[in-house]
């Protein structure tokens, strides 16, 4: 094999459109290493170098196999079809537009800057979606892992929003199932900014400025002033609406809790479910087994750590505008909001559905945003009492 | 084992140390029987001077990597093990500001009067500490680094690290010195368990590689080549044997994300098995596992073992 024929370029971009953290520093290290004499042997070994050098988890790993093989597959075809149309037609190769031209005419690295975009950020091409072009002419075969699929088209959906402003419900289909506006690395990186820092356990940092002005008023140096450590003691509860309504938004809830619990950065997370409307009870699994009082659950809270995230439709998503949901509801948050001081919603259904609905009346009580990446954001902002535009009670 | 400057480094993962060798602190020296991929990793690692972040099941051999790498390229080994309070500035190094403190209030006060230990606290340089980092780029070879469990520290540990792994220096402004480590770079490994996610941009900087748990036949190399005086090859079959059985009940009963028995453990047990009659414990091997203790860990273990083991016996009946 020739370095040169291979589709790596495809394979390059199709990983990051799966969502895979690839720049362009990523693709020349690559040819680095195939410059230096690694993974030249045969297609295992090409495979083994790229997965050193661009995977970083199993599950990235998975993602790239099912790639490699597509790419691969196409370009083995495409190699025989070229093979076979110059031995046939050596007089017009350009005039062959069906002939599916990979990148082995391009140098390996494009001048043009376009991988250095990063992955959510608005692509040139108006086009909204993906469209399969002519480039692709066999649509891949249905992936073998579900996982896979899921990823793909978190991505997908991800670039979808991205490039299509924020209007995402009006553009007019989405190919999946699910609704997933933020990709998880969007929401690790949304959930890093939970912080609330104290000073804390025993002292061992040493406070220069402290000690020099003690040094100041004694005349001499008696003894080290000493402060605890910097340790991060925000504690975050996240209460999660089940079932009815939000059953398509239950993998974006999974979502949520999975990055929030591993993002490692919250010193405790609460996880409670309920359905519609929280009623005196919460419940510490999603099949509303085990249940809690709101006793129970606010006593566990720290009013100055303590913050409360709350995923909900608030009957948003079948449009429904219900007098005894809204009392309930906002009779549970000042229940509440009585112990704790940052309290935020986080609403799966686009904004421009909230009027006319509970949602739109709640959003008065409580700082209710989207679920999309500014909104995520914006309601972790509020989580950690910085102003924000919320404009409570201002309708 | 020759370091030639001329000659790029290149780890075959062939030169082992000879049986009973121990390391400059005294602690035994064991073969590392490492697959070609790994080696490969390792290789790409040294050639592009980038990081190998490895992650892998526990005790399947992340840690002993580095020092086996730094056994057969003969390089100086400089590990860090990190703690959950570590911070990335202690690595590089520590500054005594409080025993400057104390020296120069002495010195004030008339009790330093010998004029070379003047001259030595005037030194700012005196009270600087170089933590494992700041050692490694400043090794006379390139050295390896282990910056071991990098997921038990804060997460911004990782992010603090980007520049000193980017651009290879560091400034220490109590001393106004600039460390810069151009041609000497060091190998570093980084391990992980995975207790929590590290950040993108601190994982595009990494090679990655995933240790997959060893075959048979590796299995049986690494115990034959642990000990000082080679097991019998049977013992070694029939213990490697009902290991990767007991190995496989686990995985059927607590699936992939559960812990499973490992090298590290494997080697445990066999050692105590070695040190009984080779017939002896055979003949125990082939009822309930003897010395359990060392390869399960936990209650529900030894239930999902004991259940097994009583069925599997009924059925002989």
């Amino acid at each position: 094999m020739i370095i040169q024929d291979l589709p790596l370029r495809d394979l390059f971009d199709q990983l990051r459109k799966s969502g895979l953290p690839l720049g362009v520093g990523e693709y020349e290290l690559l040819l680095k290493s195939l410059i230096a004499g690694f993974g030249i042997a045969d297609q295992n070994a090409l495979a083994r170098l790229c997965k050193t050098l661009w995977v970083k988890s199993l599950e990235e790993a998975q993602i790239f196999d099912y790639h490699f093989a597509e790419v691969m597959k196409q370009a083995i075809a495409s190699e025989t079809a070229v093979s076979s149309q110059t031995s046939s037609a050596k007089t017009e190769p350009q005039t062959t537009p069906e002939t599916p031209k990979f990148p082995a005419s391009n140098p390996p690295i494009a001048p043009d800057s376009e991988p250095t975009q990063l992955l959510p950020t608005p692509a040139s091409n108006p086009e909204p979606a993906p469209i399969p072009s002519l480039s692709e002419p066999t649509e891949p075969a249905l992936p073998p892992v579900v996982e896979i699929e899921d990823e793909i088209q978190v991505a997908k959906s991800a670039f979808l929003s991205a490039s299509s402003s924020d209007e995402i419900a009006d553009a007019g289909f989405l190919l999946t199932s699910d609704y997933l506006p933020v990709t998880k690395r969007q929401m690790k990186q949304a959930w890093r900014y939970l912080r609330r820092p104290v000073r804390e356990g025993p002292c061992t940092e040493l406070d220069v400025e402290a000690t020099a002005n003690q040094i100041a008023r004694q005349g001499i140096l008696l003894e080290p002033v000493l402060v605890p450590r910097r340790i991060n003691r925000s504690e975050l509860v996240l209460l999660i609406d089940q079932d009815g309504s939000m059953v398509p938004f239950h993998s974006l809830a999974e979502r949520l809790m999975e990055t929030a619990l591993r993002g490692g950065r919250l010193g405790k997370t609460g996880i409670y479910y309920f359905h519609n409307c929280p009623v005196d009870y919460l419940y510490r699994d999603p099949g509303h087994q085990e249940a809690e009082t709101f006793e129970q659950v606010l006593s566990r809270l720290s009013p100055t750590r303590s913050s409360v995230l709350i995923f909900s439709d608030g009957g948003a998503a079948r449009g429904s505008d219900n007098n005894d949901r809204l009392e309930l509801t906002e009779a549970f948050l000042n229940r509440f909001k009585q112990r704790v001081r940052y309290m935020a919603w986080l609403n799966p259904v686009p904004k421009s559905r909230w009027p006319e609905t509970t949602a739109g009346k709640i959003d008065r009580s409580i700082p209710m945003f989207e679920c999309d990446r500014p909104g995520l954001q914006d309601a972790i902002g509020v989580l950690r009492g910085r102003p924000t535009n919320f404009a409570g009670g201002a309708k | 084992m020759f370091n030639e400057a001329s000659k790029p480094l290149k780890y075959t993962g062939t030169v082992q140390p000879p049986k009973g060798d121990r390391d400059e602190n005294g602690q035994p020296l064991y073969p590392y029987l490492p697959n070609d991929e790994l080696v490969e990793a390792v290789n790409l690692a040294i050639t592009l001077e980038r990081p190998l972040l490895v992650k892998g099941e526990p005790g399947c051999g992340k840690t002993k990597l580095a020092r086996a790498v730094a056994y057969e390229l003969n390089l100086p080994y400089i590990p860090w093990n990190i703690k959950s309070t570590s911070l990335a500035q202690d690595g590089i190094y520590t500054y005594d500001a409080v025993g400057r403190l104390r020296d120069a209030q002495l010195a004030s006060a008339g009790r330093i009067t010998d004029s070379e230990e003047i001259k030595r606290i005037e030194d700012p340089k005196t009270y600087r500490e170089w933590g494992p980092l700041g050692q490694a780029f400043q090794s006379e070879t390139r050295a390896v680094l282990l910056i071991d469990e990098i997921d038990k520290a804060d997460i911004d540990f990782p992010n603090d690290l980007l520049l000193e792994l980017d651009e290879r220096r560091f400034i220490v402004p109590e001393t106004k010195e600039q460390i810069f480590s151009l041609d000497k770079s060091p190998i570093i490994f980084i391990t992980s368990n995975d207790e929590k996610d590290l950040p993108d941009a601190f994982l595009r900087r990494c090679l990655f590689h995933y240790l997959k748990f060893p075959r048979q036949e590796r299995l049986s190399e690494i115990l034959t080549n642990r000990f000082d005086k080679s097991p019998d090859e049977p013992l070694v079959q029939a213990a490697i044997e009902r290991f990767l059985e007991l190995r496989k009940i686990m995985q059927e009963e607590k699936g992939d994300a559960g812990k499973k028995v490992s090298t590290s453990e494997l080697i445990d047990w066999f050692d105590i098995l070695r040190r009984h009659p080779v017939d002896e414990v055979i003949a125990k091997l082939n009822g309930q596992l003897p010395y359990l203790g060392t390869l399960l860990k936990s209650w529900d273990d030894h239930c999902i073992y004991l259940r097994q083991f009583k069925r599997e016996e009924e059925e002989n009946e």
